[in-house]
């Protein structure tokens, strides 16, 4: 019994040792780089793929020179603030590192298109404006106007961060939307080259964090509301001429922002309607392929601004806000149609969208200045961004011109390009009446939000939600 | 999948002869770091328990399983945990029906990953890893050949989060 009990002893400890050393290399199980992740293909439709991330140096805890993610995080003040996240990831014997779990699918996923956004910088001229690693959120509890956010994507200037807003929709997820991403990407940059100008909270708190209003982006209804109030419109010009310059400008900055953005999604995902892949019902409203339309001019947009309910008032910082998605898409449209026209006249299309994007980096600097001393006082053009962007574009072809002519809103503030000086546009009608992109639900009393706005805000740690600022939404 | 059955054919060699069969089922409750880093979350995975009792050692294979899924109606990942551990517990006498014990276990583990992204489905087994464990708890018996056991342990594995992962365990088993 004595030898027995030796010799099962030693058993014991040779299985014990032999387990050991059976498995895995320690301190290997995060070495890897390639992660399986929703990764969009050379169409750009997004399937499960094996994806190179060469600076996740910290995959566990979503960190590395790109970015710094959080969980779930609060605010914390001027920074997001929260706990150290805990990724899940399972490494195959083929070294891929496979999400184990839909946050960090997420987390990742946000991670590598940061990664190759900020490559797409470098290429477009914006290398070296932001500084890395940019601060993301992951699963963030966003509260809108009192309520809490859902199937949204917000960059919050005051925390300087981009906010992904839980997802509840059957499409794709915002945090997975190459598109998406690129899009709040791209409020970074413009926080950076134009509003940081603006010393004005109101057009950086402005709400379109998330879940403003919904509302079409055309409706056969448009143009009626003014009619059922004739009398009032004396009292809709009176307020309109009225409009504080910070008010007016605010509006077309968030235009340009969110235009812009839009236009940078579809740079990095080439796809029209990236959007609608997590929300169809902004197919209509936010699809870049469609007819840009025509810009409104100044005065139109301070009647757009007036609350036609209530004439001697100006609209809601929320219905303001939403509705610039709506100015927002005229210029991204524009910006996609310029594409086009420089791809008719002979450019390929990397070629095309590179020399537009870089333009429009290269103008955002020139943007700001103008805001310098002026946004208090001036009215900007809607017509000056555009402008700007084409004294950094190689000559234009006439078709180009007649075509960019024809966008423009036919007020002062319109410098025709120089290679454009050669020939005379067809005369275009000054559009200073209700147009189709604003519909009538924006003046609306059914939605109550309309009616009761407030600041969005982001969940701190402590249970007491603290207003945020937030000045790039998704919608 | 070798290794374990190497290690178990020469548990069944060496020990068959001299201790007492016993079988055990029951559940572990682990407390596992919340992928936020916020928060801990309880995982209940089902596990087995076969091995030997010996006068001066119990020896006791152990398998647990548990799955996982999160996502959304197009993305969904699962996750499932397969551990398997061989434990050495020594127990102290205090009485016939009351023993507390101290154990010490080595084994592996394996995840496998099920993700599905629209009509798109992946499953992705990872690689074995070396896991480590430290338990002590009691025993209760019921007569001869029942028995109700109660453990805290902690679990170690370099993917497991937080490592070690911290738990405890009930089992009821039965001796033949």
């Amino acid at each position: 019994m004595k030898r027995s009990r030796l010799w099962s002893a030693k058993s014991l400890i040779l299985l014990l040792v032999l387990a050991a050393f059976s498995c895995g290399r320690p301190g290997s199980h995060y070495s890897a780089s390639v992660y399986r992740l929703p990764w969009p293909g050379a169409d750009g439709a997004v399937s499960l793929q094996d994806v190179e991330v060469s600076t996740l140096s910290d995959p566990e805890h979503f960190s590395g020179s790109a970015a710094h993610i959080l969980v779930e995080p609060g605010d914390g003040g001027s920074t997001l603030a929260g706990a150290q996240p805990r990724g899940r990831l399972v490494r195959t014997s083929a070294d891929v590192l496979v999400p184990a779990d839909y946050v960090t699918m997420q987390a990742v996923t946000a991670y590598a298109h940061t990664e190759r956004l900020r490559s797409l910088d470098a290429s477009v001229g914006a290398d070296g404006v932001l500084g890395y690693p940019l601060s993301l959120g992951v699963e963030v509890h966003v509260m809108s106007y009192g309520q809490p956010s859902s199937n949204n994507a917000v960059y919050d200037s005051k925390l300087d961060s981009l906010l992904l807003v839980p997802y509840t929709e059957s499409g794709l997820p915002l945090s997975l939307n190459p598109g998406v991403l690129a899009h709040e990407h791209f409020h970074f940059l413009f926080q950076r080259l134009v509003l940081s100008h603006v010393h004005d909270a109101a057009s950086q708190t402005s709400c379109n964090g998330a879940a403003p209003p919904q509302v079409a982006a055309t409706n056969p209804e448009s143009g009626k509301v003014a009619a059922t109030f004739p009398d009032s419109e004396d009292l809709v010009e009176k307020t309109a001429r009225g409009i504080p310059a910070r008010t007016y400008n605010a509006y077309v900055l968030r235009g340009l922002n969110e235009g812009f953005a839009d236009f940078y999604g579809w740079v990095y995902s080439a796809d029209d309607s990236f959007l609608a892949k997590s929300l169809p019902e902004q197919e209509e409203m936010r699809r870049l392929d469609s007819p840009p339309g025509r810009l409104p001019s100044e005065n139109l947009i301070r009647r757009l601004l007036v609350d036609y309910f209530h004439p001697e008032a100006i609209l809601p910082d929320v219905v303001r806000a939403h509705n610039a998605y709506a100015l927002g898409s005229i210029y991204a449209r524009y910006l996609r149609h310029l594409v086009d026209d420089l791809v008719s006249s002979g450019s390929t299309l990397a070629e095309a969208r590179l020399l537009v994007t870089r333009a429009v980096i290269a103008a955002l600097p020139e943007i700001g200045a103008q805001l310098d001393g002026t946004y208090e006082s001036g009215f900007l053009s809607p017509n000056f961004a555009l402008s700007r962007i084409l004294t950094h574009l190689p000559p234009l072809t006439r078709p180009v011109c007649e075509s960019l002519e024809g966008v423009h809103a036919a007020d002062s503030g319109y410098a025709r390009p120089q290679a454009c000086d050669t020939f005379s546009p067809p005369e275009v009608p000054v559009l200073d009446s209700e147009p189709a992109f604003h519909g009538s639900a924006a003046r609306s009393k059914k939605d109550p939000r309309l009616m009761k706005p407030s600041a969005p805000a982001v969940a701190k740690p402590t249970p007491t939600p603290t207003p945020a600022s937030a000045s790039g939404g998704l919608r | 999948m070798r290794n374990l059955l190497f290690i178990a054919a020469l548990l069944v060699s060496n020990f068959a002869f001299a201790g007492q069969p016993l079988f055990g089922v029951g559940a572990n409750m682990n407390f596992q770091m919340a992928t936020s880093g916020r928060e801990y979350q309880v995982a209940t995975p089902f596990a087995i328990r076969a091995g030997y009792r010996f006068s001066f050692l119990d020896v006791i294979g152990e398998y647990s399983y548990i799955k996982s899924s999160s996502g959304t109606e197009m993305v969904s990942v699962s996750q499932s945990n397969n551990e398997f551990l061989l434990w050495g517990r020594k127990s102290f006498f205090v009485s016939r029906t009351f023993k507390p014990f101290a154990a010490a276990g080595l084994g592996s583990h394996y995840q496998v990953v099920t993700t599905k992204f629209g009509s798109q489905a992946e499953e992705d087994p990872g690689v074995f890893e070396v896991v480590g464990s430290l338990a002590a708890g009691f025993e209760v018996s019921f007569g001869s050949h029942v028995s109700w056991t109660f453990e805290g342990r902690g679990t170690e594995a370099e993917s497991y989060s937080p490592n070690p992962l911290l738990g405890v365990a009930s089992y009821l088993n039965v001796f033949f």
